[in-house]
């Protein structure tokens, strides 16, 4: 019913199999890159339902564009290019739209932490603090800590020069610690 | 940057670094979409023909026969069972199976009598019957609560818990 | 809408429409297709989530239920959907506006839903949703269920909900009437989880 079975072929069979005409080989790249691609994309946009429809976009515009992948093997990291492009978009849109990824006040007072180290109201005040930086510092702070990717893949991702790349995440380091003691002294 | 504000970001990480939740119809809705896709070149320089319909027919035979996917990181494995001595054959159908009274068989154990099978399911509340050698609807006996359904015919429910968010 | 699409002069049935996006809907017979159908587009066009919609006139094919009493069901269930929406704001999860529905039905009502939200606004509401629904089906008057749920949503996680509702269900097979057992196990967990180290 569920069709639970482990994947054992390598990204570059199953890309070589889909560009072969199986379609349902896609399955197994989907399944194997899915949970990495809503982790960034639920961080990036805030919330899980825009991050699910932007992984949901980047999976097909992937294998729209699968005879583009240079490299089988590298599979992964070119479909995170195209997802990590999405949310961008995304997050411009939004902003444009003055639609602001942000809990309220009440949200606020309930991600207080109290002094007992309440690990949920914790996670609640980190949610809030990464959803007020700045979308591209958010970006690059999720990019290089969350993805461990090196300043110059960040560059290939976002076309933004490697110095701009670490000023961004030092910055985006700055404002999590201030707003974090901030949320734990209300 | 000093030792506790390292240890500050440092936590940041580890907790963005957690898997996150995926709904479990994900992958089926990217390939709902992709199957609609026309049809893949067998080379990169051979033209795409698009055939609507034969592209629906394909979607809804690939979806009926889902491809071979792991297990996502945030369903838990729930057992049915049921004691149904005499039974030729058992099936538990439910929200989970879209209703299918043929797809979820349980198991007969050595003794006889006593019917199983594992399901992994994302968290959520479940209703679910057991069908009993093809026609009859049984409520699962040792199931803590029941729930009136819409149609007569009582289901029983099992609620699946998650990791956090 | 049927106006609407014979402008357009789509040749496709209604359920071709609704095939493109769910094969499964394929499972129901000719007549109760097209109506689902109709159902599901309205939903769809509202922001709602159809799967549910398609869950239950699937459950009640299996039933070998009257189209009627099918279709009964279904646009019962699209009525709990939008005052689920309406009530927990967007944006809400499919599966949120699912739970939501079913406690809705259970006896919850919209202005609890939307407390709810607001004491857990950034974490998922399935599983004290589902827990919701599960107290009442033991017999927890909905009111105390809605009050316990709702007292527990800023501090607990799901974890936490499943093991209060353990604990409760564990309380009513020894006999202990089940509105007092939910206040009972909500002031033991209240202590347990200001205090960790402590958890049950």
């Amino acid at each position: 019913m569920l069709g639970i079975h482990e994947v054992q072929s390598s990204d570059g069979d199953l890309v070589r199999r889909v560009l072969a005409g199986d379609a349902r080989a896609y399955a197994g790249l989907v399944a194997r890159h899915q949970g990495r691609l809503v982790r960034y994309a639920r961080h990036a946009l805030g919330n899980r339902e825009d991050a699910e429809e932007a992984v949901q976009d980047a999976f097909l515009r992937a294998y729209r564009s699968l005879h583009r992948c240079d490299d089988s093997e590298g599979f992964g990291p070119w479909l995170f290019v195209i997802l990590a492009n999405r949310c961008r978009t995304r997050s411009a849109q939004a902003a444009r739209r003055a639609e602001v990824v942000m809990p309220d006040d009440v949200a606020i007072e309930s991600a207080t932490i109290r002094d007992g180290g309440d690990d949920s109201a914790w996670r609640d005040a980190l949610q809030w603090a990464l959803a007020r930086l700045a979308p591209h510092y958010r970006e690059a702070f999720l990019l290089k800590y969350v993805e461990e990717l090196s300043y110059e893949e960040m560059a290939e991702i976002t076309g933004v020069g490697t110095s701009a790349l670490k000023m961004r995440a030092k910055r985006a380091c700055e404002q999590l610690r201030t707003m974090l003691e901030e949320a734990k002294r209300v | 940057m000093s030792e506790p504000e390292r240890d500050l970001i440092e936590r940041v990480i580890q907790e963005l670094q957690r898997p996150a939740p995926v709904d479990s119809q994900l992958g089926e809705r990217v390939m709902a979409r992709v199957l609609l896709q026309p049809r893949r070149p067998r080379s990169r320089r051979i033209a795409l023909i698009t055939t609507l319909c034969a592209a629906a027919g394909v979607a809804a035979l690939l979806l009926a026969r889902p491809g071979p996917v792991p297990p996502p990181v945030d369903h838990r494995a729930v057992q049915f069972s049921l004691d149904a001595p005499g039974a030729s054959t058992v099936t538990v159908v439910g929200d989970f199976n879209d209703w299918n009274t043929t797809t979820t068989p349980l198991s007969r154990a050595r003794s006889g009598n006593s019917w199983k099978v594992t399901v992994l399911l994302p968290p959520g509340r479940y209703n679910y019957a057991f069908v009993v050698n093809g026609t009859k609807w049984v409520p699962d006996p040792i199931a803590p609560r029941t729930t009136a359904d819409d149609f007569g015919a009582p289901n029983s429910v099992v609620t699946v818990g998650g990791a956090e968010l | 809408m049927m106006q609407r699409l014979l402008a357009l002069g789509l040749c496709l049935p209604l359920a071709l429409r609704a095939q493109a996006s769910d094969s499964r809907i394929d499972r129901l017979s000719s007549p109760l297709r097209d109506s689902v159908a109709l159902v599901m587009d309205s939903a769809r066009e509202a922001g709602l989530p159809t799967g549910p919609l398609l869950q239950k006139a699937l459950e009640g094919t299996a039933k070998q239920a009257s189209v009627p009493s099918v279709m009964r069901a279904v646009r019962a269930l699209s009525d709990a959907l939008r005052v689920s929406r309406a009530a927990l704001g967007s944006p809400s999860s499919p599966d949120e506006l699912s739970a939501a529905a079913v406690a809705l039905r259970m006896g919850a009502r919209p202005s609890d839903l939307t407390k709810l939200r607001l004491a857990r606004p950034v974490r998922s509401l399935v599983v004290p949703l589902a827990v919701l629904s599960d107290l009442v089906a033991r017999g927890v008057p909905a009111d105390t269920a809605t009050h316990v749920v709702i007292a527990l949503a800023g501090s607990a996680d799901d974890q936490d909900y499943m093991a209060f509702r353990r604990s409760v269900d564990r309380d009513i097979d020894l006999g202990v009437p089940p509105g007092s057992s939910a206040f009972g196990q909500l002031n033991v967990s209240a202590r347990a989880l200001l205090n960790p180290a402590k958890k049950p």
